[in-house]
């Protein structure tokens, strides 16, 4: 058995390669004619240096958060790039796409082409910061979608963006937002107008690439009334032994009767399986806003990769009858920390939130379930009911769980329940008695473990979470 | 209180000529360290959601000699039957008012300390335990030898009294040695007392193989601060059982800390806080489990009425070694008021894999359900309400093992029903 855990423990990251494209990115460092640079270099318009300014003067008031339970080395925001784009810009087609791109994604099992063909999932595919290919953008257009690159959207929906933009993460608001408001280099902006079901699924594929260079992505989307969106993220990026940070925010803005469903699969490179080093530094702020009655949210994550995670998908319940949802795997091995969970913040009436969050450790990894459920005093009939379990696999790990939970609603009803444990030597034998072998046995045990949040996303990520959890697993519990 | 106010009190403190000055460089090490950090703000964030008002501003004043009682003081509201009692009025502890169980040693903190050669456990956890070592009055050490059990209950009983706006730290030490058991319960009341500041520090030891019983009343006047640093250690196959109900206050904090240090050892924590107009209760707590095999359980509860507010805090941390722990922490809270707030923070921390560690949290109104059926049968709202509330935390009493005590904190438990409306 032994032999079986160090094997798993032992696994390389499989998507661990560089792909040499020419890159165009300026020198290391931060100051305001970096910011300058980046929007000038987008040809944004004054309104949107302005905010971006005001973000950095304020990210230069603040201080890096120490509260989370993760160690890291401490991150020089002078050695970092704070801009990078692959030099072939303006393509129309996928045939436009520089062949190596393309054989990158190969590689990582997400072909354009054929998602296009077979999928219906529409492809706004970001290399390093600049979006490259956009596709099924006429079946889009037709139902009067927008889903297009944010650098992009400034220009032709600048009403749009001026009007949300961080209306629900303000750059004030945390360290890493701020820093993403002064540099964010590109992005997805989806709006879905009023009584619109979105056709298909929309996803976009994030990729770190260029060497010292930081990602920072910025995602709106916003639904009106009665409309319905499903978007989905997934990452994967090459190994190198710097760490790159990565601080990302997303915005969701669902009105009247409109729904959200975000989901994410995220598998950074970890860093080195051995010592640890290496490997991506992921603070991200995702927030969702259920501004008008009988919205909903619901965020959906599995997290299988980066050295340092730093994450709290969140909802916040404004509208009467609003709903908020967040269902989590997060894994840490190797060497990984994740601090990751989530705010509920009822304001509404009879608002109702779920959070479901599995916690898996193995090696020498740290999984910190951290989450806020506040119930304001106009949220009469709140509801919530969380869940947070964490598996242990391996005494090296640790597996930590920091609820809050704050009520100033006495018709409020609130339950929370976790648990820790490993995966039992009874059940394991169980299942070899039944001719099942350890291997098979603790993969489906974790499968079982995990069906909850798997149920919850859409298949195509579905697929990919359960081979994700396979690769880093298998095998894995003795 | 600010910190220069502090320094004048630590002052008079030091100057006292009835202190022993052997406890002295204890005393100032804290107090230095204490003044370093200051009181502690809410961008802590274990005091987040303690409001510390009551005390920063105030101007509080050491116990004086004057401050002792005068006259003869009635012991009769606070009769439990059948425990030997200790009196400490206003920091001073009255020995004719006193008894003690046969088999029991009783210590002054003077004798304890040199029976310890000279230096005893202290903390630097909190700055209230900083400044219980700078400012703790002459202490108690209770003392149960080896392969004894007391058969009779100790009680300590608090009383804090007079209108001087006094600060008391008493600091009480209790160790029960190897093979040995006792039943110890702490009482703290006030008499016409106006706003009175008590910060006690209890240092427990639970030797190999015994077992230690300690419930805690805590009743004092609405005008009074009640701070208690908590520190347990438990030694193998040792047995520590808690229970505190505590409805007195403007603002109570119980902090515990316990370490489980023996293999085969048992923590049980319980506790029931009941506010009503504008007090504060909060239950902070963390078990460490240190060696492999041990149990430890949290259950707490808490009934809200009015603009009150409560938190749970309660933390376990497993560390690498401790295999085979199995460990859970329960947290139900009962808001009564539209107006009332509780926070409820039930963590875990674990560094090992074959554990067994749980914990649920809940909070809510009163099941309309139930209501409807005890309405159904012929019961008024309030009544219905109140056999309701009296339901949720007296299966908690009934686990009190000393039928008197129990019989004690049930009436007082109806006594607090009778106001609520």
């Amino acid at each position: 058995m032994t032999g079986i855990i160090e094997k798993t423990i032992e696994q390389d990251y499989k998507y661990g390669f560089v792909t040499n494209i020419e890159q165009d990115t300026i020198p290391p460092g931060l100051n305001e004619d970096v910011i300058r640079t980046i929007s000038s270099r987008k040809n944004e318009p004054t309104w949107l240096l302005d905010w971006r300014l005001k973000a950095y003067k304020h990210w230069l008031d603040m201080t890096e958060p120490n509260w989370a339970k993760v160690d890291y080395e401490p991150i020089d925001y002078q050695e970092i790039s704070y801009f990078s784009a692959p030099k072939k810009k303006e393509l129309k087609s996928l045939d436009e796409v520089d062949p190596e791109l393309l054989r990158t994604y190969d590689k990582l099992g997400i072909p354009l082409e054929e998602q296009k063909l077979l999928s219906g999932v529409a492809v706004d595919a970001v290399f390093d910061s600049v979006s490259i290919a956009t596709t099924f953008k006429e079946e889009l257009k037709k139902h009067g979608v927008i889903f297009t690159p944010f650098s992009k959207a400034v220009h032709t929906h600048p009403e749009l963006i001026k009007k949300y933009l961080g209306s629900v993460v303000p750059y004030t608001d945390n360290y890493f937002a701020a820093l993403n408001s002064a540099v964010f280099s590109d992005g997805s902006f989806v709006y879905i107008p009023k009584g619109v079901r979105c056709p298909m699924e929309l996803s976009t594929y994030f990729r770190i690439n260029a060497k010292n260079t930081g990602q920072f992505e910025r995602t709106l989307i916003v639904a009106d009334d009665d409309s319905y969106v499903s978007y989905l993220e997934g990452c994967t990026a090459p190994q190198r032994d710097e760490n790159q940070l990565h601080a990302a925010v997303v915005e969701l803005v669902a009105h009247k009767n409109a729904s959200i469903k975000y989901s994410t699969v995220q598998n950074w490179y970890p860093g080195d399986p051995k010592t640890g080093k290496g490997g991506i530094y992921n603070f991200v702020t995702k927030r969702g806003i259920c501004k008008g009655d009988h919205a909903k949210i619901s965020w959906t994550q599995v997290e299988t990769g980066s050295a340092v995670t730093w994450k709290y998908p969140s909802c916040i319940l404004k509208g009467d009858n609003t709903i908020g949802e967040f269902y989590s795997v997060a894994m840490a091995n190797h060497h990984q920390q994740a601090d990751t969970g989530t705010k509920m913040i009822h304001l509404g009436k009879n608002t109702k939130s779920t959070i479901i969050s599995k916690g898996i450790s193995a090696g020498k990894g740290q999984n910190t379930y951290r989450g806020e459920v506040k119930i304001m005093k106009g949220a009469d009939n709140a509801r919530n009911f969380s869940q947070c379990d964490s598996i242990l696999i391996g005494d090296q790990c640790g597996a930590h769980t920091f609820p809050y939970i704050d009520v100033r609603n006495p018709s409020a009803q609130m339950e929370h329940e976790a648990t820790t444990s490993n995966i039992g030597e009874d059940q394991l034998f169980y299942c070899n008695q039944r001719g099942i072998s350890t291997e098979d046995a603790v993969s489906m045990i974790v499968n079982g473990f995990c069906k909850d949040v798997f149920a919850e996303l859409p298949m195509e990520f579905a697929m990919e979470a359960q081979k994700l959890m396979e690769i880093s697993l298998e095998g894995s519990v003795g | 209180m600010t910190l220069s106010h502090f320094q004048i009190e630590f002052e008079k403190m030091i100057n006292r000529d009835y202190f022993s000055d052997k406890i002295h460089p204890m005393r100032k090490e804290a107090f230095s360290k204490f003044i370093q950090n200051g009181l502690p703000t809410k961008k802590w964030e274990d005091w987040r959601f303690t409001n510390l008002a009551s005390i920063t501003t105030k101007e509080f004043h050491l116990s004086e000699v004057k401050d002792s009682p005068k006259g003869t003081i009635d012991l009769s509201p606070y009769q439990i039957e059948d425990v030997d009692t200790i009196v400490i009025y206003n920091g001073h502890y009255l020995e004719s008012l006193s008894s003690t169980p046969p088999g029991l040693k009783l210590l002054s903190g003077l004798e304890y300390l040199s029976s310890k050669k000279g230096t005893f456990e202290n903390s630097d956890n909190s700055p209230f335990d900083l400044l219980n070592t700078a400012f703790m009055d002459s202490g108690i050490a209770i003392i149960v030898e080896p392969n004894t059990n007391i058969k009779k209950p100790l009680r300590l009983l608090f009383i804090s009294s007079g209108k001087n706006h006094l600060m008391v730290s008493p600091r009480v030490h209790i160790d029960v040695e190897e093979s040995s058991s006792l039943f110890f319960i702490e009482q703290h009341v006030s008499q016409n007392s106006e706003s009175y500041f008590q910060n006690e520090s209890v240092f427990i030891s639970v030797e190999n193989n015994s077992q230690l019983d300690h419930i805690r009343i805590q009743s004092n006047s609405e005008s009074t601060t009640n701070m208690a640093n908590l520190h347990v250690k438990q030694q193998a196959d040792s047995q520590y059982s808690f229970f505190q109900f505590a409805d007195g206050c403007t603002l109570g904090r119980l902090n515990i800390y316990a370490k489980l240090k023996g293999e085969g050892a048992d923590c049980a924590l319980n506790g029931i806080a009941l506010s009503t107009g504008n007090q504060h209760l909060g239950h902070h707590i963390i078990i460490d489990h240190k060696v492999p095999n041990c149990t430890s359980s949290q259950n707490f509860k808490s009934i809200l009425q009015d603009q009150s507010s409560g938190v749970y805090s309660g933390r376990t941390i497993v560390r690498k070694d401790a295999q085979k722990t199995n460990s859970t922490q329960s947290n139900k809270n009962l808001l009564l008021s539209k107006d009332a707030l509780m926070h409820s923070i039930p963590q875990l921390e674990i560094d090992a894999d074959d554990v067994k560690c749980a914990h649920g949290s809940s909070t809510g109104a009163l099941d309309d359900e139930a209501l409807f059926y005890l309405r159904s049968r012929g019961l008024d709202i309030l009544s219905a309400k109140k056999l309701l509330v009296h339901g949720f935390v007296s299966e908690m009493i009934e686990t009190i093992k000393h039928e008197p005590t129990k019989n004690s904190i049930h009436s007082q438990l109806q006594n607090w029903l009778i106001h609520y409306s």
